[in-house]
């Protein structure tokens, strides 16, 4: 055989420039398995983090990132889907206010009644499985199981650590708990190769002991308040404070009738997984103890106070409540939570403002509401003699903005409720007003068409401004109210009339609330409702109270499933058209945007309640079924067969 | 010597490929002794008397044919040649001979006394055809596996861009649905035999044998275009093949005279159905039913004054009237194609070069805006392949190939998607469009006689909320290859080698221009003369640039050896190759390797008796060490049968029968999920991005703009994660009758694709983390595909063809690991990929509806959650549990996005001068379903009040004046909305459909003048793309979406084009 030696060396300097060619001097020429191994990169696990006293801190902080905030601000499904804008926000299937933007599982599932078991994405107002809960009790399981082995941490920051894990178990199980009752209770993390689950529902007492005992065991381990020198970077983490003001909300859930009844709200139904089994008084007086604990510890160390004003005009009042509980750094916030630094709200990474501003989070406050909220100085507001002494002008301010505008209500009233004729702006610090004022009459500048049409953000006449603010909440620090101090006073006093039958202790709680803003207290502003004696027109004043004080704080909805109010429900409710009259005739126009060279800021209108009917709720035609008290489980969920049951009804 | 090397290497390939072939040997050997001796032993008996003949069979090119036939004409006596071409025979001088081999032209020679040297030639087309296959050609007579292809000059009949609508009928077993008409991103979504997972189930595409995007390719340098569907033919692609795979062969030179070809062409464009929307007039009063249907107490929405103005138009400015589809789009728009090439050669270099152009408008109107946003595509694409014999046994080849293209599009952050749908979604009467050049908007404040609302304008493209302006992309590729092959003859006859190497990169700019516009209200002044309200300023546009880039390339060395041996002929290849992708989409930072090693034996026996046997050995860089390689085997058989002696009858009716059977093991692993499954799971930390922007990170403190950084577990992850695996299998027959003017092909398949990667839904979702995938779902496919194509003429210049071809496929989900649900019905399950769940529409409501429900299911009427009023849907309660909820909703119901059966037709005549071409499509058993403004009146994307309103819906809703249970629509209603606009199978629409998807009418001048320029070809010709389209679909074309994200529109062209060749 002749090889051409000529042949072989051109080949070989062939195959060699292809070679080269190719690979190109980038990588080093590497053949089979080797060629395959995973460049390094994306390498951190487990022992990474707990091996490292900083990463664990990381991996605490991260929690916190999971935890609740109570306003749509983000559309994107790896979030909380209750902060999706397109699920809604449940308070709006209280009485207080309507939803309006029909894109939301709120128009879609609950007000047509069409909500099932089988719901699919954004369709539930607080997803079974897509709300971080089970991220965060995962995560916190994790945090306290590995916690201990972490090299650079002292004991003091571990038992610390695993005490804020605890109170964040504890929160995210009662962050679910008043949606759905009794939870399976999980007490450990799972590993993710187990054969099988048996992850039982607990009853409805077990999983109030269990949030109630992680609350316990935290306490004693976590600082009451963060000093002077750490507040200002610690902010935000979980305090003793914070974790007995929990447990006064939790037992207050728990002793409320829905649970605590001689009844199960959905007759018929045994399981203890919805239902005490019967009525425990002993249940109010826990939850009174917790309130006196919390109130005691108060008074030992301090530091949380209601936020006073610093004079007397309502304007003063409002400024006040509204740092309360707006202001991030606010002395009566016992636990706030936080998603984002300012609220920038041009950017649409903070969707609760720019969707307002364009009308689709239109939460509209209904005309129900508004009139719960007394005149200033604390007697209640009556729309029928309001309207015969022709005062219906004076209902919610007197004056122009070229006169000086006067608030005539609640001051709280103006925090909660976009009203006509109201100034846009508030300095929360000199609690003066300014700014043009808000024309929500139909063809006013603000409202044009909606009120008439009933859409958008002035749908009923009126609109939210609690956590809104406009143009004032601009560049300020943003943070959801997760428990406020002034909720403990009312639970407080609700506590002492349901335990004790203690009616005049009860109003001197509630009383504490309505100084703040200027209000007298309650027996005197009502004399004719006998409140030191009647105790269920006492319940109602304190429950009116708590929608007045904790509006759009995720009180009114709880309120009404707590003492189970079909009847309340079941009414149907209405907004309010305002029509400016010229020369004796409605005129639709605007007058900032319209006749304001030739015309004076018009201060008389006609009003015209309206019933709503942008969507008509189901339950106004077809009755209230007790049944939407607690939430359906994803039917998908309970066929896995681990131990779920469904709650009655669905 | 010769022989010694043949008979060790029979040994040796009997060593190497050890028990299927050593069968095959066996049967071959008894083969050779039933069919071969008795012939010799005639020969022998009939020895004395006779001279000895002695005489050398050789081809054209004067190598020795082995085995071929040589008989005495009319006798049984006769021989074969030996390995040297040689053949004795003992026949008297003068005898009258017959050599034949199969392949070649029989030749009948007379005996003579000197050796004699004869020469045969190849005979029929079909025998010399060659088929591309995997790393290689072969012989179409020699295949066993499933395989179609298509000529280059076959797809240019189709006046389009990108190369995978030309494909749509052409080829059995590749369906094709285009969803978008966008230019330069309409490329159709390509399966090949339907879908047989969930996951990734688009084929594997090469180019020259190299991974590479082919829409982007100029048609005119294709050669040819092959679909590798079954386990023999792309089991060498191991993890990669079990998709199907497509290989595009661009052209080569030929030795010879430079020959080059200029095409030119010009198109028009335009929708093949644009959707048609109500007037304000429509519009208005089809509101005030909706409403008046829903609260007959409500007070309407427009008022008699607003809708007369809308009725006569009396204030075009204020009260508009637009149709935003015409207003928006242009009525046509022009395409362009040029290409010219040249190829040739010497004796040792080959050349083909090709420059082409394609430019593409697009169909939103410009309106003088100072920067383009019409969607103009424009693409120059060039190629140089090169084929150099450096010595007698190397060539080298080096192919150049790229093309530089660039886009305008509007900038809306949304794509054409996003302003399709804001026309779709816009109310007639938001605004008049343009007024002087002034972008004017509707308004609620008028101070005589207001809107009641505005709702959205469809010319955000034009101004989109903050901003408006353009974006242009340019991408620059280049696509190399350099390959040498090396004779290795002196090793053994045969034998060569072959080295390859691949670089591809991309280079892409992405430059956006934004600027905002001035918008103006009408206000009525007091003379009664409208101005204006301005908001906003024109502004400066402001540019910005970003860049991206891909860059990857591939090796491959490879052992191939072909040879023939008497009867017998072998084939064999070995081959390795790697390849690395540097910036792949997950990761982007650590590349992207593969690498395999691929092995085929082939083996003939007078290309009548067929095997091959082929192997992929393969691993992915994205599975654990040990779950890394996989062996991926496939065999198949074929058998001639009308070779066989006993067809003989029957010849001339079937003159040509092949039996195919395969069956193989092939991978996928485009598996979905992330890269890296298998590593330990991963962490996050250090994370800074806070929750509003989807991190992980906190914000503590008081007025502390210092996010805390976050530690996250991000993913749960499974070490076992591997492949998919398709257990295939394939049955074909492939046949030709009357003398080939009738040829038929059909194949029966069936696959099992299981390992289907997959996360368990029915652990507990409390869990705290996502369940890790894994490799747990099954899915079974099936179907058929059919070819027929009948060619004649009809006296000497009419020759015409008909082509008919026909492709099934079905799949069924074996296992999914779905959640638990109440009913098989409602699962993935047991139905076909892709199935919709839906509820089943029953009929409209009335008050009859009741007793006849219970009537026709035996069962009470159901409750719904809403109160039903008569015109609204009723559903059947499939699980009779008498509530309609979510549980009613089965997948068992209807079809699915991509069509069960596709049809081509290829038909044409040529006549004189004439050639006509035409092209049919057809798919049926698909649906689609539609959604959004599609099926419901007035929705847009922020509201289900204020958006917009089809023509077809006005037309067509059932209402109280017509209360038709044909009608298309359900009543209009807000509040029982989720109960009519539910997904049900009233919105899931039939859109099956045929169409002419080309027709080409071409004229080939000869004139004089031709042969002083040296004019070899002048064709002038029309041609159509999408001409026709029957289908009963009425919500835009047949194979585009109506739903939230409608497609931009397909578009039929009409094209002149003139070819010229030298």
């Amino acid at each position: 055989m002749k090889i051409k030696n000529k042949n072989v060396g051109s080949i070989a300097a062939l195959v060699g420039l292809v070679l080269i060619a190719t690979t190109s001097c980038v990588d080093e020429l590497k053949f089979g398995n080797a060629f395959l191994e995973k460049a390094p990169g994306g390498t951190v696990t487990a022992d990474t983090v707990f091996n490292n006293a900083e990463y664990t801190r990381q991996f605490l902080t991260t929690i916190y990132a999971y935890q609740y905030y109570g306003l749509p601000y983000v559309n994107d499904q790896s979030m909380a889907w209750v902060n999706n804008p397109y699920v809604g926000k449940f308070e709006v299937l209280s009485d207080c206010w309507h939803n309006h933007w029909s894109s939301t599982a709120m128009t879609g599932e609950y007000y047509s009644g069409a909500h099932t078991s089988g719901y699919g994405r954004y369709q539930d107002k607080f997803d079974y499985l897509h709300n971080k809960v089970w991220e965060a009790v995962r995560a916190s399981w994790l945090l306290i199981e590995n916690v201990d082995k972490v090299p650079g941490l002292s004991d003091t920051e571990k038992k610390q650590m695993k005490a804020e894990a605890k109170c964040l178990i504890a929160s995210r199980y009662f962050d679910i708990f008043r949606h759905y009752g009794g939870l399976p209770i999980i007490k450990k993390s799972f590993s993710g190769t187990d054969a099988s689950y048996d992850l039982p529902r607990g009853s409805v007492e077990e999983t109030v002991n269990f949030m109630d005992g992680l609350l316990d065991e935290a306490a004693t381990d976590l600082p009451w308040n963060f000093s002077a020198a750490d507040v200002s970077n610690e902010a935000g983490h979980w305090t003793r404070a914070g974790a007995l003001g929990l447990k006064c909300r939790i037992l207050l859930f728990a002793a409320s009738p829905l649970f605590n009844d001689a009844q199960p709200y959905y007759s018929g139904s045994t399981d203890h997984a919805i239902w005490y089994g019967s009525y425990k008084p002993e249940l109010w007086t826990e939850c009174k103890v917790a309130c006196e604990k919390f109130f005691q510890e108060l008074a030992a160390n301090g530091y949380y106070a209601l936020v006073q004003a610093t004079g007397t005009r309502p304007s003063d009042y409002r400024a006040a409540y509204r740092t309360a509980y707006s202001y991030i750094g606010s002395t009566e916030l016992l636990h706030s939570t936080r998603v984002t630094t300012t609220d920038n709200f041009t950017s649409s990474y903070y969707l609760w403002h720019s969707w307002c501003d364009n009308g689709r989070l239109a939460y509209t406050p209904t005309q129900e509401y508004v009139e719960m909220f007394p005149w200033a100085d604390g007697t209640p507001f009556d729309w029928d003699k309001t309207a015969a002494a022709g005062n219906l002008d004076k209902m919610f301010s007197t004056g122009t903005v070229a006169t000086a505008v006067t608030l005539t209500r609640d001051p709280r009233l103006y925090e909660t409720v976009i009203v006509n004729g109201m100034q846009k702006s508030l300095d929360r610090s000199t609690g003066n007003m300014s700014g043009t004022s808000y024309e929500l009459w139909v063809g006013g500048t603000d409202a044009t068409t909606g009120p008439k049409t009933e859409n958008g953000y002035y749908a009923t006449g009126y609109a939210n401004n609690k956590h809104y603010m406009g143009q004032d909440m601009l560049r300020q620090y943003t943070e959801w109210p997760y428990l406020r101090l002034s909720e403990i006073y009312l639970t407080y006093a609700e506590a002492l009339l349901q335990a004790d039958n203690n009616l005049q202790g009860a109003v001197d709680q509630v009383d504490i609330i309505r100084k703040r803003v200027g209000l007298k207290g309650l027996v005197a502003c009502n004399p004719t409702k006998n409140l030191t004696s009647d105790k269920d027109a006492l319940l109602n004043e304190i429950l009116r109270e708590r929608v007045c004080e904790l509006g759009m704080e995720d009180c009114r909805f709880f309120d009404m499933i707590r003492y189970k109010m079909k009847d309340r429900f079941e009414k149907k409710l209405h907004g309010l058209r305002i029509y400016r009259i010229t020369n004796g005739v409605r005129v639709e126009t605007a007058w900032y945007n319209g006749d304001k060279k030739t015309a004076l800021q018009p201060t008389h209108f006609e009003y015209e309640k309206f019933e709503l009917s942008n969507t008509s709720r189901y339950w106004w035609t077809n009755g209230f079924d007790p049944k939407w008290y607690l939430s359906p489980f994803p039917l998908t969920e309970v066929n896995k067969g681990y131990g779920l049951t469904q709650n009655p009804g669905w | 010597m010769k022989q010694k090397l043949f008979r060790f290497h029979r040994w040796k390939t009997r060593l190497l490929i050890k028990p299927p072939i050593f069968l095959f040997h066996l049967a071959i050997s008894f083969i050779l002794l039933v069919g071969v001796q008795p012939a010799l032993a005639v020969g022998n008996a009939a020895q004395q008397q006779k001279n000895i003949i002695t005489g050398i069979v050789t081809d054209a090119k004067g190598e020795a044919i082995i085995g071929a036939n040589v008989k005495v004409e009319g006798g049984k006596n006769g021989t074969i040649t030996d390995i040297d071409g040689v053949f004795k025979l003992n026949v008297p001088v003068g005898t009258k001979l017959i050599v034949s081999y199969i392949g070649f032209e029989a030749k009948s020679i007379i005996a003579q006394n000197e050796r004699m040297k004869i020469a045969l030639s190849e005979n029929s087309t079909m025998l010399k055809d060659v088929e591309v296959v995997a790393y290689g050609a072969q012989k179409k007579v020699t295949i066993t596996g499933a395989i179609s292809s298509v000529k280059g000059n076959e797809l240019l009949k189709t006046p389009t861009g990108s190369v995978s609508n030309m494909l749509s009928g052409q080829l059995t077993g590749l369906t094709t649905v285009q969803y978008s008409g966008e230019p330069g991103a309409d490329a159709a979504n390509i399966f090949v035999r339907g879908k047989a997972t969930w996951t990734d189930a688009k084929p594997l595409i090469q180019v020259d044998g190299v991974e590479r995007d082919f829409n982007n390719i100029d048609p005119n340098e294709i050669e040819s275009l092959t679909v590798l569907k079954d386990a023999s033919a792309t089991a060498v692609f191991g993890v990669r093949g079990a998709n199907g795979v497509i290989l595009i062969t661009t052209k080569r030179g030929q030795e010879g005279k430079a020959k080059i070809s200029f095409t030119t062409s010009t198109s028009i464009i335009a929708p093949t159905k644009t959707l048609e929307f109500a007037n304000s007039y429509q519009y208005a009063t089809f509101y005030n039913q909706m409403q008046k249907s829903d609260n007959p107490a409500a007070s309407p929405m427009f008022s008699d004054a607003v809708i007369q103005k809308f009725k006569d138009h009396s204030d075009p400015i204020r009260f508009p009237d637009t149709n935003w589809v015409d207003y928006c789009l242009k009525d046509y728009t022009l395409q362009t194609q040029h290409n010219v090439n040249i190829s040739g050669g010497t004796k040792t270099v080959r050349y083909f070069v090709s420059a082409g152009a394609y430019t593409q408008g697009g169909l939103f109107k410009q309106f003088g805006l100072p920067y383009d946003l019409t969607y103009q595509y424009n693409r120059f694409n060039y190629r140089s392949n090169l084929d150099i014999d450096v010595t007698n046994t190397t060539t080298l080849s080096l192919n150049l190939g790229g093309y530089v293209n660039n886009s305008n599009k509007p900038y809306t952050g949304q794509g054409s998607s996003g302003m399709l749908k804001n026309m779709y979604w816009a109310t007639p009467f938001s605004s008049p469009g343009l007024v002087n050049g002034k972008m004017v908007y509707a308004a609620t404040d008028y101070s005589d006689l207001a809107l009641p609302f505005v709702g959205g304008a469809g010319m955000t493209y034009y101004v989109n909320g903050f901003a408006s302006g353009f974006m242009s992309t340019s991408v620059n590729s280049l696509n190399t290859d350099l390959i040498l092959n090396q004779k290795l003859d002196f090793i053994t006859k045969g034998f060569s080698a072959k080295i390859k190497g691949s670089y591809n990169s991309d280079f892409t700019v992405y430059k956006n221009g934004s600027s905002s516009i001035a918008t103006y209200t009408p206000v009525l002044k007091s003379d009664g003369t409208i101005g204006y309200r301005k908001s906003g300023e024109n502004s400066q546009i402001k540019y910005t640039e970003t860049s991206g880039k891909d860059r990857n390339w591939y090796m491959e060395a490879g052992l191939n050896y072909d040879r023939s041996f008497g009867n017998h002929h072998f084939g064999a290849l070995v081959l390795y190759n790697q390849s690395k992708d540097y910036y792949p989409e997950t990761y982007s930072d650590i590349p992207k390797g593969y690498v395999g090693l691929v092995g085929r034996v082939t083996y003939d026996w007078r290309s009548r008796y067929l095997a091959e046997f082929n192997v992929g050995y393969n691993g992915s860089e994205n599975f654990a060490p040990d779950k890394r390689f996989g062996t991926f085997p496939a065999g198949s058989v074929g058998w001639v049968v009308s070779e066989e002696k006993f067809w003989k009858p029957i010849k001339p009716i079937i003159g040509y029968m092949k039996l195919r059977a395969s069956l193989g093991l092939v991978g996928n692993d485009k598996v979905g999920g992330s890269r890296f499954m298998y590593t330990s799971d991963p962490y996050g930390v250090n994370n800074n991005t806070a929750t509003n922007r989807l991190g992980y990170g906190y914000n503590f403190g008081i007025l502390n703009p210092t996010l805390s950084l976050g530690a996250y577990e991000a993913a749960k992850n499974n070490a076992d994660v591997t492949w998919e695996k398709s257990f295939k299998q394939n049955y074909g027959v492939d046949a030709s009758f009357l003398n080939d003017r009738f040829k038929t092909s059909f194949d029966y398949f069936f696959e099992r694709r299981k390992d289907i990667l997959l996360q368990d839904g029915t652990a507990p979702g409390i869990l705290g983390f996502t369940t890790p995938y894994s490799n747990l779902g099954r899915v079974n496919s099936w179907g058929w595909e059919v070819s027929l194509k009948w060619n004649d003429k009809i006296g000497d210049k009419f020759n015409y063809w008909v082509g008919l071809n026909l492709s099934y496929n079905q799949n069924k989900i074996i296992e999914r690991k779905e959640a638990p649900q109440n009913n098989d019905y409602q699962y993935a399950k047991g139905h076909r990929i892709g199935a919709n769940s839906l509820y089943k529409f029953w009929r409209y409501y009335d008050e009859n509806t009741p007793a006849l429900y219970a009537k026709t299911f035996g069962k009470p009427f159901p409750a719904y959650t809403v109160a039903l009023k008569p015109g609204d849907c009723v559903y059947v309660d499939l699980d009779g549990n008498g509530i309609i909820d979510s549980n009613d909703m089965s997948r068992g119901l209807g079809y699915t996005d991509d069509p069960e059966y596709t049809a081509g037709s290829n038909m044409g005549f040529s006549w004189n001068n004439f050639d006509v071409t035409l092209q049919w499509t057809a798919a049926w058993n698909v649906s689609r379903v539609i959604s959004d403004v599609f099926r419901q009146p007035f929705v847009s994307g922020s509201s289900s009040t204020q958006g917009g309103l089809l023509l077809y819906q006005y037309n067509n809703t059932w209402t109280a004046d017509n209360p038709s249970q044909d009608a298309a629509y359900p009543r209009a209603t807000w509040v029982n909305a989720s109960n009519n606009y539910a997904a049900s199978t009233l919105y899931e629409k039939n859109s099956r459909y045929l169409r002419l998807k080309s027709i080409q009418i071409a004229y080939n001048f000869h004139f004089p003048l031709m042969l002083k320029l040296r004019l070899s070809t002048c064709q002038l010709a029309f041609s159509g793309y999408n001409l026709l389209t029957f289908t009963g679909y009425k919500w835009g074309d047949p194979e585009s979406t109506a739903s939230n994200a409608p497609s931009y529109p397909l578009t039929k062209t009409y094209s002149l084009s003139l070819k010229l060749g030298f």
